[in-house]
C-alpha cells in the first residue's frame, strides 16, 4: 500500500469512527425517546389503574430505551466502504469509495483519481461535515417526554393509593405465606408424626396457605389469618405430638399477631403442658422429660410475670409449684404427688391465666372500642362460667377437671364440639349452655325432634326472611305420629331443617362483624348438627 | 494512455472548448450537444427525434466542425437503395480494359447525418446496421473499414407517421442513445433568429482532431468506478424488466421488454465520459443518472397500458431512479 493509499483509508477510518459516535448517539437519542415515551405511558396507566410497580417500571423502560439504543447504535456503525460513501454523499460524488477501492492500484488514472481525492478530503472538516449535536426538535421532545414523565410520577391519584394498599397486601400475604411454609417444612422433617397424622396437619396448612393467597383485601387477610389462627390452634390442641403442637402454636401465634395476648399464650402454654404432663409415662425418654421440663420452668417464669402485673396469689403460687415441680423433673427426683401437684398447680394456673384474660376481653368490651372484642368477652366469660361450674362440682377429680378444662374451650371454635362432649357425659350442660346461649334452646329442640322422629311446623309459616316462624315447643294443634307429636302442617325432614338453620345462620354470620374466629365456631357447631 | 494530471485536465479543457465552440453555433440545446460529444466520444451512435427546423442537421454539421471531422449527410427516402449509403462497384474502362472500381458511398465519413431513417425502406435501414455495428461495409465480396472515429447521427420525426418505417428494436438497441430534441424556448428561438437571419453565420475554429478523439475514449475505458455506482446501474436495468421476481410495481405494469446488456455497457461508458466533462476521474451515481434517460428510454418497450395511461420510458426511468434513491 502506498503512501496515498494509507492516506485515504485514514480520512475513511476518521469518517467511520465520527460516523459511529454519531449513529450511537443519534440511536441512544432515539431510545431515549422511545423509553420516556413509554414511561409516560406507564405512567398514564398508573392514574387510572392501580399499578405499584409503574414507577419502577416506566424507570426500566427508560434504561431499556437507553440500552437497546447503544446496542443498536453499535450495530448500526458504518463498515470502510459505507463510511466512505456517507462523506461522499457530502458532495464528493463517490471520490473517496473510487479511491478506497483503488488501493493498491498504481495505474497513472488510479494515482491521479487519488490525488485529487486527497486534495478535496484536504478542504473538509469531517466535525463539521458530521456533527455529533443531535437535531433540537429531538432533544426537545425527549426533555418533554421525562418532564411529563417526571410530572405524572408524582400526581396522587386513587389509584396509587389503591396499589400501595395493595402492594402492602401482597407482601403481608407473602410473609404470612412464607411462615405457613416453614410450617409446612417443618412439619414435613417429622418423623415422631405419623403419616396419617402429618397428612392431616399438612393438609390443614396447604389449605390455609391457599386460603392466604387468594386473598386481596386487607380485610380479607385479617380475616383469614384469624381463621387461619383458629384452625391451626384447634389443630394443635388435638395434636398429641410436642413438636408438632408447638409448631402450631407457633404459626396460631404468628397469624394472630399482636391480637394473641400474653395471658392467651400462657393459657395455651399451660394447657399444652398439662397434655405432656397426661401423655408423660415410664416409656419417656430423658429428653423428652427434659423438654416438659423446661417448657414447664419457661412456663412458670411467664406466670410468674403475671402474677408480678396482676397481683394474683394463686397464680404465683402455682408458679412456685411449677418451678419446683420442673427443678425436680430435671433432676429426675420427681414423685408422683409432686406431679398430682404440679397438674393441680398447672390447672390453677391455667384458670387464673383465663380468667385474666376474659377479664381483659370484658374490658374491651365494655369500652366499647371493639364490637367484636366484647363478644369475646361475653362468650368467654360464659366459658369461663361454664368451666367454673363444672370446677366447683367435679372438686378433685383431676380427670374432670381436664373436663372442665374442656369446657373452658369453649371459648374458641371448637367449644361447641367440648361442650358436647360435656353433654354425652352426662354433665348438666352448664358447660356447653354456658358456652352458647342458644345451644340450649336449639338442644331441647332437637331432643324432641329425636324423640318423635319428625319435626314440623305450626301452619308452616315462614317470615320474608324465610326463617321459621313459631314457637319451639308451641304443641297447639300437633298430632301424635309414630310414637311422636305431630302438628298440623306439613312435615319437614329433620336436615332440612337443619340445613334451613344452618343456611340462615350462616348468611347471618358472614353478613356480620363477628370475628372469623367466632364465625367458624358458629359455622363449626352447625356442622355438627348437620353430620349428626 | 495519460501520464500526468496536467494531460489530463488538457483533455478536459478540449472538450470543454468543444462544447463551447458547438455552443456558438447552436443556440440552447445544450444538454443534446453534451449527450452528442458523450456519444461520439465513447464511439456510440446516436438517434435525434424531434418535429422539422429544430436544427438537427445544423448540430451535426457544428459538431464535424468543431471536431475536425468529415461529415456527410443522407436523406432518406423511400426510394433510397441500400448502395446510395454504402457505395457500388463501378465498371470503368482503363487501359483499355473494363474492371470494377468500388465507389464509397456517404457512409465513408466520420460523422454520417441519417436524415429521418424512418422513411427509408427496411432494406436500406439495415444497410447501416453493419455500418453503425462493426464499423465496417461490406459490398460484393469486399469488406471495406470505415474510418476512425466514425458515427452515425440519425434523426426521425415522430409525428408523421404515414409512409414511414419505424426501426425494428433490434436496430433501435445500435443507438448508443436516443435524444430527444425539444423545441427551444422564447429567448433561444430569439438568439436563433438573430444568428441566422440578422447575422452573418458564426465561424467555427476545430478544437479536436480524429486521433484527440481515439486518445479521450482511451482516458474514458479506463476511468475508475466504485462497486456501488456499478451496482447502482447494474440494478437500474436490471429493474427495467418485468418478468425478473423482484422487478419494480412500475416496471410489471408498464414495461414489455426491457433494456439489454448493452444498455449497461452503454450507461457505465457513456457515465464515464460524463464524469470526465465534469472534471472528475471517477463515475459518480449522478453521471450514472444523467446518462439514464437517453441510454434507456428507446430500449424499454412500454405495453399498451403505459400508452393508454400516457406512462413514457422516461417517466418509469424517473421512477426506477427514484426508487432507487
Amino acid at each position: 500500500m502506498n503512501g496515498l493509499d494509507a492516506e485515504i483509508k485514514k480520512y475513511v477510518k476518521r469518517v467511520r469512527r465520527r460516523l459511529s459516535e454519531k449513529a450511537v448517539l443519534q440511536m441512544l437519542l432515539f431510545g431515549m425517546l422511545a423509553g420516556f415515551g413509554a414511561a409516560v405511558v406507564i405512567s398514564l396507566i398508573s392514574l387510572f389503574v392501580p399499578w405499584y410497580f409503574a414507577v419502577q417500571y416506566a424507570l426500566i423502560a427508560v434504561a431499556a430505551g437507553v440500552v437497546a439504543g447503544m446496542v443498536l447504535g453499535i450495530l448500526k456503525r458504518p463498515d470502510m466502504k459505507q463510511a466512505a460513501l456517507r462523506l461522499d454523499a457530502q458532495g464528493f460524488q463517490e471520490r473517496l469509495i473510487t479511491s478506497y477501492e483503488l488501493a493498491g492500484k498504481e495505474d497513472s488514472i488510479s494515482i491521479i483519481q487519488k490525488r485529487d481525492t486527497l486534495a478535496r478530503l484536504k478542504l473538509v472538516n469531517i466535525r463539521k461535515l458530521f456533527p455529533l449535536k443531535p437535531k433540537g426538535k429531538q432533544l426537545a421532545m425527549m426533555f418533554g417526554l421525562a418532564a411529563v414523565f417526571l410530572g405524572l410520577s408524582f400526581v396522587p391519584t386513587a389509584a396509587k393509593d389503591r396499589a400501595q394498599e395493595q402492594h402492602a397486601i401482597a407482601q403481608q400475604v407473602k410473609d404470612e405465606v412464607a411462615k405457613v411454609d416453614d410450617a409446612i417444612e417443618k412439619i414435613e422433617k417429622m418423623e415422631e408424626l405419623s403419616q396419617q397424622e402429618k397428612e392431616e396437619l399438612l393438609s390443614l396448612l396447604q389449605q390455609s396457605r391457599k386460603e392466604l393467597s387468594d386473598v386481596d383485601t386487607a380485610e380479607a387477610l385479617e380475616k383469614a389469618k384469624e381463621r387461619i389462627a383458629v384452625k391451626v390452634d384447634q389443630q394443635a390442641d388435638q395434636t398429641d405430638t410436642r413438636a408438632a403442637r408447638q409448631e402450631l402454636r407457633s404459626l396460631a401465634d404468628s397469624m394472630q399477631g399482636e391480637n394473641q395476648s400474653a395471658s392467651k399464650q400462657l393459657a395455651q402454654g399451660l394447657q399444652d403442658l398439662q397434655k405432656d404432663l397426661e401423655n408423660m409415662d415410664d416409656t419417656t425418654g430423658d429428653a423428652e422429660k427434659q423438654a416438659i421440663a423446661d417448657e414447664m420452668q419457661q412456663l412458670a417464669e411467664q406466670a410468674k410475670q403475671q402474677a408480678d402485673q396482676t397481683g394474683d396469689s394463686n397464680m404465683q403460687q402455682a408458679a412456685q409449684s411449677m418451678q419446683q415441680a420442673a427443678q425436680a423433673m430435671r433432676n429426675g427426683t420427681l414423685s408422683q404427688q409432686q406431679l398430682q401437684s404440679a397438674k393441680q398447680a398447672i390447672a390453677n394456673a391455667n384458670q387464673s391465666a383465663q380468667g385474666s384474660q376474659t377479664a381483659n376481653n370484658n374490658q374491651n368490651g365494655q369500652n366499647g372500642q371493639n364490637g367484636q372484642n366484647n363478644q369475646n368477652g361475653q362468650n368467654n366469660q360464659n366459658g369461663q362460667n361454664g368451666q367454673n361450674n363444672q370446677n366447683g362440682q367435679n372438686g378433685q377429680n383431676g380427670q374432670n377437671g381436664q373436663n372442665g378444662q374442656n369446657g373452658q374451650n369453649g371459648q374458641g371454635g371448637q367449644n361447641g364440639q367440648s361442650g358436647q362432649a360435656s353433654t354425652g357425659n352426662g354433665q348438666n350442660g352448664n358447660g356447653q349452655g354456658g358456652g352458647y346461649n342458644t345451644g340450649s334452646k336449639d338442644g331441647t329442640e332437637r331432643t324432641s325432634a329425636r324423640n318423635g322422629k319428625m319435626i314440623t311446623i305450626p301452619n308452616r309459616q315462614f317470615q320474608e326472611n324465610g326463617r321459621l316462624d313459631g314457637k319451639v315447643n308451641d304443641s297447639s294443634g300437633s298430632l301424635t305420629q309414630r310414637g311422636g307429636e305431630a302438628w298440623s302442617g306439613t312435615s319437614i325432614d329433620y336436615q332440612q331443617v337443619i340445613g334451613n338453620y344452618s343456611k340462615n345462620a350462616y348468611n347471618k354470620v358472614e353478613g356480620s362483624n363477628y370475628p372469623s374466629g367466632v364465625q367458624d365456631i358458629v359455622k363449626s357447631y352447625f356442622k355438627d348438627l348437620n353430620n349428626e | 494512455m495519460v501520464q500526468n494530471e496536467q494531460e489530463m485536465q488538457q483533455i478536459i479543457y478540449q472538450i470543454q472548448s468543444c462544447e463551447e465552440e458547438i455552443g456558438k453555433a447552436i443556440i440552447g440545446q445544450k444538454a443534446i450537444i453534451r449527450q452528442m460529444l458523450i456519444a461520439i466520444l465513447t464511439d456510440g451512435n446516436v438517434l435525434l427525434e424531434g418535429v422539422p427546423g429544430l436544427g438537427k442537421t445544423q448540430m451535426v454539421k457544428a459538431v464535424s466542425k468543431a471536431m475536425n471531422l468529415a461529415f456527410s449527410r443522407i436523406q432518406f427516402t423511400p426510394d433510397l437503395m441500400p448502395a446510395d449509403v454504402t457505395g457500388t462497384n463501378l465498371i470503368i474502362r482503363e487501359e483499355n480494359q473494363n474492371k470494377f472500381q468500388f465507389e464509397p458511398g456517404p457512409v465513408f465519413s466520420n460523422i454520417v447525418l441519417a436524415d429521418e431513417i424512418n422513411r427509408a425502406t427496411p432494406k436500406t435501414q439495415s444497410a447501416l446496421l453493419e455500418a453503425m455495428q462493426e464499423k465496417t461495409v461490406t459490398v460484393g465480396k469486399q469488406t471495406y473499414l470505415l474510418p476512425k472515429p466514425f458515427m452515425v447521427l440519425a434523426t426521425q420525426n415522430p409525428i408523421e407517421n404515414e409512409g414511414t418505417y419505424p426501426l425494428p428494436e433490434a436496430q433501435l438497441d445500435r443507438f448508443l442513445f436516443k435524444l430527444n430534441v425539444r423545441f427551444p424556448s422564447k429567448e433561444e428561438l430569439k438568439e436563433i433568429v438573430n444568428l441566422t437571419v440578422n447575422r452573418e453565420e458564426a465561424v467555427m475554429n476545430p478544437v479536436m482532431t480524429a486521433e484527440d478523439i481515439l486518445r479521450i475514449r482511451q482516458v474514458i475505458y479506463d476511468m475508475p468506478i466504485a462497486d456501488a455506482v456499478m451496482d447502482y446501474a447494474m440494478n437500474l436495468v436490471y429493474n427495467t424488466h418485468p418478468e425478473v421476481a423482484d422487478a419494480p410495481e412500475v416496471t410489471k405494469k408498464y414495461v414489455t421488454n426491457g433494456a439489454s446488456p448493452r444498455a449497461a455497457q452503454a450507461i457505465i461508458k457513456t457515465a464515464k465520459a460524463r464524469a470526465l466533462m465534469e472534471n472528475r476521474y471517477n463515475v459518480s451515481f449522478e453521471d450514472i443518472q444523467y446518462v439514464a434517460f437517453p441510454v434507456l428510454r428507446h430500449r424499454i418497450i412500454c405495453n399498451f397500458e403505459a400508452i393508454s395511461d400516457g406512462v413514457t420510458p422516461d417517466k418509469i426511468i424517473a421512477q426506477l431512479l427514484k426508487q432507487q434513491q
